[in-house]
């Protein structure tokens, strides 16, 4: 039975993405979507990104120190460390997993609420293609802000991360600059990218499912908004385990 | 005109209409009346398509609706225009936007002819000027109007009302019962209302056919209805005391 609920949505959540490639009616209302979109998810996630990657960069430093107690191993690891597990890890999970929160369940609670009130249903009488309007602006949204917001989340915690060593005397900045030079590799880059992508596509396609697919009434959109936020960060961490496991190993 | 034939709908093992065979006449106001649950809104949402009928069809000027392609199926919705009982606007669009959605996405009217346009159908329903405001700034009277605006734009052939005037105080029904009235003898729009409302059914019943259980159970118009020999049908009117006051009882 539950084997069976999950192939339904699976082949639903495919039929569904099937139909965002419809042929859009009029592009230049796609478009004003996508604008719309993209404003409220990038300008609006912005402060909350910048303040997790700050301290997330901050802790990583200071935990690292912590941990790093004998003499024999140079403070210029922790650049590394910080720089490495910035770009591998924190950076593109925690943030996406943060932004499954602020921009799943908004995303989830606004179709779902279209559903409840009838806006899905007005656009369906109209001959209007429901799907590729609603959903493909949102995803294509997504997937070009998230990522965005994920290189900055790097920037920013690394950056972060040397200053509060810095001033509270954990490592010297050009300790923390050689550490994270001497370990760099292009790869990580690459997997930090790979993984904002994925993520991004899927908080933007899960969440858009689960409110598009909502019946009931204001229960259920807060209860849609929920399923959203849950769903895509479980998928985000499994992703995340698949990522690395095909790209580091 | 719109003709509906041998339509018949379960849900699961309940059967919730039994062939139900009627014609909706062009330039006139078609009233659906009944009891709630008795199967008016199943109706409605076969007849534009929100609900497949498991049997039947329903023919727009002679075209078959069901049972053509969909994209055959979104050339004839593009002729319909639909007000549902909850207006369904868009939250996130102003007045103005909501309106023009329609020309946005079916027409290739100038930006001009649009503005020109959504200001006519506005002024049409006594809203003249509110474009800019947002449909959470607005009365449900109000709502309703402007749901009639969007529904009107693009100058439709066939004119869904679901329960036009639940909710409204008896002097805006009224008003909306008349706006409705009068815009299908201006467009000659083939106009089909659900409704429960006795003054509806009394002010603007030009055809009406009553639904009971699911069967159509009654078809007439005003002046005949209360002449009726028909026991349910008088039992549903005479809920009313104004109607029992107009039969002496």
């Amino acid at each position: 039975m539950l084997l069976e609920g999950v192939f339904f949505h699976i082949g639903r959540f495919f039929i569904m993405l099937k139909r965002c490639f419809a042929r859009p009616e009029k592009m230049s209302v796609y478009w004003r979507e996508f604008v719309r979109n993209i404003e409220w998810m990038g300008i609006g996630s912005l402060l909350l990104v910048v303040v997790i990657a700050v301290f997330v960069g901050a802790v990583t430093t200071v935990q690292s120190a912590y941990q790093l107690v004998s003499s024999l191993i140079p403070v210029s690891v922790i650049g590394s460390i910080v720089s490495d597990s910035t770009l591998l890890e924190l950076a593109p999970t925690i943030t996406s997993v943060v932004l499954a929160g602020r921009i799943g369940s908004r995303l989830a609670s606004e179709l779902a609420t279209m559903r409840v009130t009838e806006q899905i249903d007005a656009l369906e009488v109209m001959g209007i293609h429901v799907e590729a309007f609603l959903i493909a602006p949102r995803i294509v949204a997504a997937v070009v802000v998230i990522p965005v917001l994920v290189v900055l989340a790097a920037i920013i915690g690394i950056t972060g991360g040397m200053l509060i060593g810095h001033f509270t005397d954990i490592v010297p900045m050009h300790d923390f600059i050689q550490g994270a030079q001497e370990t760099f590799r292009p790869m990580n880059v690459i997997i930090c990218l790979t993984k904002a992508y994925v993520f991004s596509f899927i908080i933007g396609s899960v969440s858009s499912y689960v409110g598009f697919y909502t019946e009931g009434g204001a229960l259920d959109v807060g209860r849609a908004s929920t399923t959203a936020v849950v769903a895509s960060s479980l998928i985000i961490l499994v992703f995340d385990y698949v990522i690395a496991e095909v790209l580091l190993t | 005109m719109i003709e509906v034939k041998n339509l018949s709908h379960w849900f699961g093992d309940k059967q919730v209409l039994f062939d139900i065979n009627v014609t909706f006449e062009s330039g006139k106001t078609n009233l659906v009346i009944g009891s709630s649950g008795h199967g008016k809104t199943v109706l409605m949402k076969s007849m534009v398509g929100l609900i497949k009928p498991t049997k039947g069809e329903v023919y727009y000027d002679g075209r078959p609706f069901h049972s053509i392609t969909e994209h055959e199926r979104k050339l004839i919705r593009r002729e319909i225009g639909m007000l549902f009982q909850g207006t369904a606007l868009f939250d996130y669009m102003t007045v103005g936007e909501n309106v023009r959605f329609p020309l946005d996405m079916l027409t290739d009217m100038s930006e001009k002819e649009k503005e020109e346009r959504v200001a006519y159908v506005l002024e049409r329903v006594h809203l003249p000027g509110i474009q800019h405001m947002y449909p959470s700034e607005l009365s449900g009277g109000m709502r309703k109007r402007v749901g009639l605006a969007r529904a009107i734009v693009h100058n439709p052939k066939y004119l869904f009302c679901d329960e036009p005037n639940s909710g409204l105080d008896p002097r805006t029904a009224a008003a909306i019962d008349e706006l409705i009235y009068e815009l299908t003898k201006e467009f000659g729009t083939t106009t089909v209302i659900n409704t429960h409302d006795l003054n509806s059914i009394m002010a603007i019943g030009e055809k009406i056919v009553f639904i009971y259980k699911g069967h159509k159970w009654w078809e007439g118009n005003s002046s005949t209805i209360l002449q009726a020999d028909n026991k349910e049908l008088q039992e549903f009117l005479e809920s009313s005391i104004i109607i029992r006051q107009l039969k002496g009882r």
